[in-house]
């Protein structure tokens, strides 16, 4: 039997059984790597050593008769802390840096016994849609190799749609799990706000990004949610809530429930067999018992530019951390120093340091920095800067409420939302490299529910030019439960989840 | 009209502590006036009733812990990744003359 076909939950199951060691699966795991990283390039780090060595020491407790422990492989978005692994952000300015503290997801998923295999790719600070805006190298899209993964979960999402791994962690502040999971044709779960601890975790815009699980079916999404969520005294914004059972949820019974589809994330832009595939997935709900209808989100259609309001102001202030003076790159250091320390060594500017402080900032953080990131700095800046804070950044906290009361209008009469997760399925790399404002609109869909701190899951339900397509399904905040529930019974009916992605094309760099 | 000036966006890069060079600086420009367009349509909403959202979680869903002394990292953990250090502390450049 190969492996990597086995689900985590599958695998958990034989391990527990002793049909397998924790070191066969990552073996068969590792050879996978080996035959597919070429193509589409998920990882930024694969922790091969530390995985064995894990594996072994399992194995072993385990015959001498411990309680066994899951030994399942997986993957983490690189902008988790792992402790002396190195985390980067997909930034440049962070190459190299191995953070002192691992972070609660990481911490919990290795007390639960499953291995780290490696850190995955992303668009640079999560701040992207393709992956693109990696400092390091872009990331292929498994089903066809001259389109974007998505992003800004990108490389997650490919590690675990490529059978790298069997599961992965992302990150999403505005639809960075769901959208790549949707390009890929896997399951991305983005958690109610406060439900998954983001401690360790870098922070990008800290009222919105959430961790949440990418996996290839509903049933490991509620494993691995299962196994991250609940209060953590690490994380200020966790909420004190009990996670239930998420395994309980998986019950293939939506009788009786209704859907709202908002007409708002319906509109123009949606690509008319994206829709199809989306209605097809809303008349399967509506067989197994769910009403669906038409509803109304009026002010989402300005879900996008609230986003592009706040998710900048924040990242402005939480990135004015990298000045290069205690962790990171800073501009000449391997020129410089007396005594150099183990952070990142320049390979980005070289030359002499700059003399005084200002100029060492303005290289460290111009030289560190790419393109996307700077630009979402300069707006961040902009609309917080004197003068410019009521009409921009206040309006966009005012506007936030009113999508909010939306969306709590229309759980007092639907049990949970419909749309596509992109407007569109992947797109070819390069095709909106330079275009931030059509990069953008990749997110319509997703940002909503982000901005109202809601749960909302991307499960695939089909395809439209050989490309998968997602269904997002939003519920009121902490309702997971009734999420993995309908998406289960939705995946029972459907075989979407079971298509194999070819890995053909050629990648274009 | 443009709603942020190449002047002001020079300007900003220094307050964001970010250098740009002229072929960026006109490019910035042209983008951050592309996105600042798209939205300034938020003005058209009436927020005159609303509060802002600064967070979508309540106080009560997230109590303040107790203030307690827990460990931290040490000087050698958090010295590790510095890009430059002396006797034990972080090297920077000369801050007072």
């Amino acid at each position: 039997m190969r492996f990597t076909e086995a689900t985590a939950s599958q695998l958990a199951t034989l391990i527990a059984q002793g049909e397998v060691t924790r070191s066969e699966v990552l073996e068969s795991f590792l050879e996978r790597i080996v035959a597919v990283e070429e193509s589409v390039e998920a990882f930024l780090t694969v922790t091969a050593d530390h995985g064995r060595r894990l594996a072994r020491l399992a194995d072993k407790a385990a015959e001498g008769g411990a309680t066994p422990t899951a030994g399942v492989p997986f993957a983490l978005k690189d902008n988790i802390a792992t402790q002396d692994i190195p985390t980067t952000c997909g930034s440049r300015i962070l190459e190299g840096y191995r953070p002192p503290y691992s972070a609660t997801v990481m911490q919990r998923l290795e007390a639960a016994g499953h291995i780290l295999l490696g850190k995955t790719n992303c668009d640079e600070f999560a701040m992207g849609s393709s992956t693109e805006n990696s400092g390091f190298h872009p990331t292929a899209n498994p089903w066809d190799l001259r389109c974007v993964p998505g992003g800004s979960s990108g490389g997650s999402a490919v590690a675990v749609a490529a059978y790298e791994v069997p599961f992965a962690l992302g990150s999403d502040t505005g639809g960075s799990i769901r959208q790549p999971a949707s390009f890929c044709g896997v399951v991305g779960l983005k958690p109610t706000y406060g439900l998954v601890s983001r401690y360790g975790l870098v922070a990008f815009a800290s009222s919105l990004d959430q961790i949440g699980p990418i996996t290839r079916d509903v049933t490991d999404a509620a494993l691995v949610l299962g196994a991250i969520a609940g209060p953590d005294p690490l994380d200020s914004t966790s909420a004190r809530v009990k996670p239930p059972d998420y395994g309980q949820a998986l019950v293939p019974d939506v009788d009786g429930l209704v859907a709202g589809i908002p007409r708002e994330l319906f509109g123009e832009g949606v690509e008319p067999e994206v829709r199809q595939r989306v209605e097809e997935a809303a008349a399967v709900l509506a067989e197994l018992g769910v009403g669906v209808e038409e509803c109304s989100l009026p002010n989402a259609v300005f879900a996008l530019d609230m986003y592009y309001v706040i998710a900048p102001a924040e990242a402005s202030s939480n990135l004015a951390r990298y000045d290069g003076m205690r962790f990171g790159y800073r501009a000449g250091a391997a020129a410089g120093g007396d005594d150099v320390g183990n952070g990142a060594r320049a390979s980005i500017g070289g030359g002499p340091p700059p003399g005084d402080l200002l100029s060492l900032y303005l290289s460290t953080r111009s030289q560190g920095f790419g393109p996307e990131v700077k630009r979402r700095i300069m707006l961040g800046a902009y609309v917080l800067s004197a003068g410019y804070y009521d009409a921009y950044y206040l309006k966009a906290q005012k506007a936030r409420t009113l999508l909010r009361q939306d969306f709590e209008q229309a759980f007092g009469r639907y049990d949970f939302l419909i749309s596509p997760t992109s407007p569109t399925v992947a797109f070819p790399i390069g095709e909106r490299a330079d275009d931030p404002l059509a990069m953008y609109m990749a997110d319509l869909c997703t940002i909503p529910a982000s901005l109202a701190g809601l749960p909302a899951i991307s499960v695939p339900c089909g395809f439209s030019q050989g490309l998968p397509v997602g269904l997002q399904l939003m519920g009121p905040a902490f309702s997971e439960e009734l999420l993995l529930r309908v998406a289960f019974a939705h995946e029972q009916r459907t075989d979407h989840h079971t298509k194999r992605p070819p890995l053909l094309g050629v990648k274009r760099h | 009209m443009a709603i942020i000036t190449r002047e002001e966006v020079e300007h900003v890069a220094l307050l964001a502590r970010l250098a740009f060079s002229p072929d960026e600086l006109d490019r910035f420009t042209a983008q951050l006036n592309d996105i600042l367009g798209h939205v300034t349509r938020l003005g058209g909403l009436d927020t005159s009733a609303v509060e802002p959202t600064a967070s979508v979680l309540s106080g009560a869903a997230t109590p303040l812990r107790e203030d307690e002394v827990w460990e931290g990292l040490t000087r050698e953990e958090a010295l590790a990744s510095a890009p430059a250090t002396e006797k034990g502390l972080f090297k920077v450049p000369r801050v007072l003359e």
